[in-house]
């Protein structure tokens, strides 16, 4: 039966509905929570972990125990000025010591060699070494392999730090910087009390377990210490991902009243279609429960194969979104998320009840008398009924994928009222015509009669479509205001890149190679070495970030 | 085999009552043919639905050999349908998203007795449609179609079989064949004919002829006993 109805078409309809909210839900729901996961860990980079305790003393052993017993990763960050000597120099430094375990987040870059490529390091230095930025050793004038001293210890110059992911962080400091092993920091004798030292204790883990920690933290912090997360550390970066969270949270909701819509329209016909098929089979001898079985099990199967079809174009509207936002960050497209295909049953088997199977009960009622009066027990799906239940289970459904009541009750609210408006007018203008009809003659009058009398279809029917429209329409006009929203945070021509520290005798150079690289740029500033006034450095705009700019 | 007594149907329309069938009562014999005729609106389709148990009559009894069928839930007619009763039709209703041989098996399915295939494929050939079996309604004409509902009736070897107006929309020479075609199946497999039709040449041929007018029988011609 299933093959026989499949070559009919009308199936074809209902499966192609049912897939497409399955996929809409699917893709969606699963991009948005890889684009959450990818965007968290990028901005989790920048802290190197993901939440972080900022101290201006050690803090007591027992958070640390606590922090351990929610199982989460940590590591520890110490970070000072100190003088760094070499035979030929010395140089104030901000140093870095860090536990082994650094950094929780994100990764170094470094170089072993002067020339050549920066390699990627998931831990600092052992103990014993110490890595430096480029220009410091050019102020010390040493090469790799050197050792220089710090407070009253040495250590040996590994390697040349190129990047570490919580540098952000310690952006106001202009002084170059230096990697070590926290092991080490008690040999370097440079911390006495009173002296200027930032702890940073570093924190991974499972989002519940993190909050547990929070929870337990709460009213033992003083205002010494700060807890970090990324929307006090980039509060930018966390605003943009809430907003693109929620426009595709909003895009999901839409789809799915889209396909439930799409779902209702095919269901009705393909019940309609089946009036003549029904009565024919009780005529010869099935019975209200045979033939409520035999559509039953039709739309099983239909679910199960929407299902199918669903979750695979799911996961290609997945990859197609991830693909167009590739460019701006990179997500990993990778499994097919239980989450999502969990998601994806409940619309299926949500979606089908409340659209498809009311149609085949009503299906089921029709009299056998009807294969001879062809007029008799057309199905009269009832109209309301079937809105209030499609409505309802449109709304729970809504609001379970979206999670947020506001959102989906303005959804709603703005659809029953498109819903009232256009369905009203219709039936009034109906009535109108019917007032007014002794002044329509022959052929005009025949089509408003055939109108009046699908009246109930017709104002139905013509409401759907404007939901439609209107759903269309919003997205259209989210998408295009989110959109203009995150142009609009940054101010056109806003620099890409800073160039600071340049000395004096070197400007002529630097500008003429500025000149050379053909990138927008503003003029160089002179500026106190200290200034952290960003206006004083010396703007340089452009894409690819240009990995040669360097002080 | 099949009688009703003083049956009457009455339906409510937005105008009111409507009384279609005014007290009628009738004797079909075992094997017998019967011919209903009458104007257009005088009720036979209603008494036809009535006979075949596919609808209730508001007053009178019918009686299918020892069994009063006004008196059967739907679903007991359904079964009593699909075991004894056979059906043609005016306008043929044959599923169109169907081959000739699924539209001929589908009586057989639903009673669930074996070999479906088999049994369609000898009553599609009986009725000369052997080479179109996989076609579907819209690829036949409409003699070819009603033949296929013709081997469609016969499919589950009904005791009676009732076609309304088989010819109605068939031009003169493909009627008359079909009905050539439904009284040599009906001869050889025995089967009670209840026959509604407008042409008279067609009545004479059913051994008792019933004409309605106006929910009434107006005469019963019998070449047996008249209907009690
Ligand atoms: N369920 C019904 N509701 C309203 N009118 C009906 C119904 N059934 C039959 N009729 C009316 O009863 C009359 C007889 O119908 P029918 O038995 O189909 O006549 P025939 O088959 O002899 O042409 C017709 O006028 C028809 O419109
Ligand atoms: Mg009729």
């Amino acid at each position: 039966m299933l093959v026989r109805d499949w070559r009919a078409g009308e199936l074809r309809l209902l499966l192609a509905a049912t897939s497409l909210a399955i996929a809409i839900v699917i893709g969606i729901s699963a991009f948005t929570n890889q684009l959450k996961t990818t965007i968290n860990n990028q901005s989790h980079q920048f802290l190197a972990a993901d939440r972080v305790i900022n101290s201006s003393q050690k803090i007591a052993g027992d958070w640390l125990i606590a922090a351990e017993r929610q199982h989460l990763r940590q590591a520890r960050e110490v970070t000072f000025n100190s003088m760094l000597a070499s035979g030929q120099g010395i140089q104030l430094t901000r140093v870095k010591a860090v536990s082994s375990t650094y950094p929780l987040r994100g990764q170094l870059q470094i170089k072993k060699h002067a020339t050549g490529p920066a390699k990627k390091r998931v831990s600092g230095p052992k103990t014993g070494e110490i890595w430096l930025e480029q220009r410091l050793l050019d102020q010390l004038k040493i090469d790799l392999g050197s050792a220089v001293e710090i407070g009253d210890t040495r250590l040996r110059v590994t390697a040349i730090l190129v990047a570490e992911p919580d540098r952000a962080s310690s952006l106001i400091s202009i002084a170059p910087h230096a990697l070590m092993s926290l092991d080490d920091l008690a040999a370097t004798r440079v911390i006495q009390p009173g002296s200027r030292v930032s702890y940073r204790y570093l924190f991974a883990g499972r989002k519940e377990d993190l909050s547990r920690f929070r929870q337990w933290l709460r009213g033992r912090m003083t205002d010494n210490q700060s807890w970090v997360n990324i929307r006090t550390a980039q509060p930018a970066i966390a605003t943009a991902l809430e907003r693109a969270e929620r426009f595709l949270l909003l895009a999901g909701t839409l789809g799915i009243a889209l396909a439930g819509i799409a779902i209702a329209i095919s269901a009705r016909r393909y019940s309609q279609r089946h009036c003549d098929h029904v009565a024919l089979m009780k005529c010869f001898g099935a019975n209200r429960r045979q033939i409520l079985k035999l559509y039953l099990q039709q739309l099983f199967w239909l679910a199960i194969m929407a299902m199918v079809i669903g979750s695979l174009l799911g996961w290609g509207i997945e990859g197609l979104l991830a693909r167009a936002l590739g460019q701006y960050v990179h997500v990993a497209v990778t499994r097919l998320d239980s989450q999502a295909i969990a998601m994806a049953t409940l619309t299926a088997i949500t979606c089908l009840l409340a659209f498809a199977f009311p149609p085949l009960v009503t299906l089921s009622a029709i009299p056998p008398l009807r294969v001879l009066r062809q007029d008799l027990g057309n199905p009269r799906t009832p109209v309301l009924s079937g809105l209030i239940s499609g409505f309802l289970s449109m709304t729970l459904l809504m609001w379970f994928y979206s999670q947020n009541l506001p959102l989906t009750l303005s959804l709603l609210i703005g659809a029953v009222t498109v819903f009232a408006i256009v369905g009203g007018s219709i039936w009034l203008l109906l009535r109108w015509q019917r007032g007014e009809q002794h002044l329509a003659t022959g052929r005009w009058r025949l089509a408003l009669a055939s109108l009046r009398r699908h009246r109930g279809q017709n104002a139905l029917q013509t409401t759907i479509f404007s939901l439609t429209i209107t759903l269309l329409l919003t997205l259209f006009l989210v998408r295009t205001t989110l959109l203009e929203e995150w142009q609009a945070q940054l101010p056109a021509k806003t620099p890409n890149h800073f160039l600071i520290n340049i000395l004096p005798t070197k400007v002529t150079a630097m500008e003429q190679w500025i000149k050379a690289q053909n990138t927008p740029h503003s003029d160089l500033y002179p500026g106190h070495p200290w200034s952290s006034d960003p206006d004083r450095r010396h703007h340089c705009q452009g894409t690819p970030q240009t990995e040669a700019i360097k002080t | 085999m099949l009688r009703c007594t003083k049956l009457k149907k009455t339906v409510t329309t937005r105008t009111g009552p409507l009384s279609i069938l005014k007290g009628l009562s009738l004797h079909i014999k075992k094997g017998a043919t019967v011919a209903i005729t009458g104007p257009s609106g005088s009720g036979k389709s209603t008494l036809l639905g009535l006979l075949a148990g596919l609808d209730l009559p508001s007053e009178g009894e019918i009686w299918l050999n020892d069994i009063a069928i006004n008196h059967l839930n739907e679903d007991q007619r359904a079964i009593l349908r699909c075991q004894k009763l056979g059906f043609v039709f005016q306008s043929f209703q044959l599923l169109d998203s169907l081959t000739a041989l699924e539209n001929v098996m589908l009586p057989i399915e639903l009673a669930e007795q074996p070999n479906a295939r088999l049994a369609a494929t000898n009553l599609l050939q009986q009725v000369k449609l052997g080479d179109r079996l996989q076609h579907y309604p819209a690829q036949l004409s409409g003699g070819e179609q009603q033949r296929v509902a013709i081997a469609r009736a016969f499919a589950n070897t009904p005791e009676i079989l009732f076609a309304d107006e088989p010819t109605g929309n068939l031009d003169l020479r493909t009627g008359d064949r079909i009905i050539e075609l439904l009284f040599a199946l009906n001869r050889e497999a025995g089967t009670t004919l209840v026959l509604v039709t407008h042409d008279e040449k067609l009545a004479q041929r059913c051994q008792q002829q019933l004409a309605l007018d106006d929910g009434r029988l107006i005469s019963t011609v019998a070449d047996a006993q008249p209907p009690c």
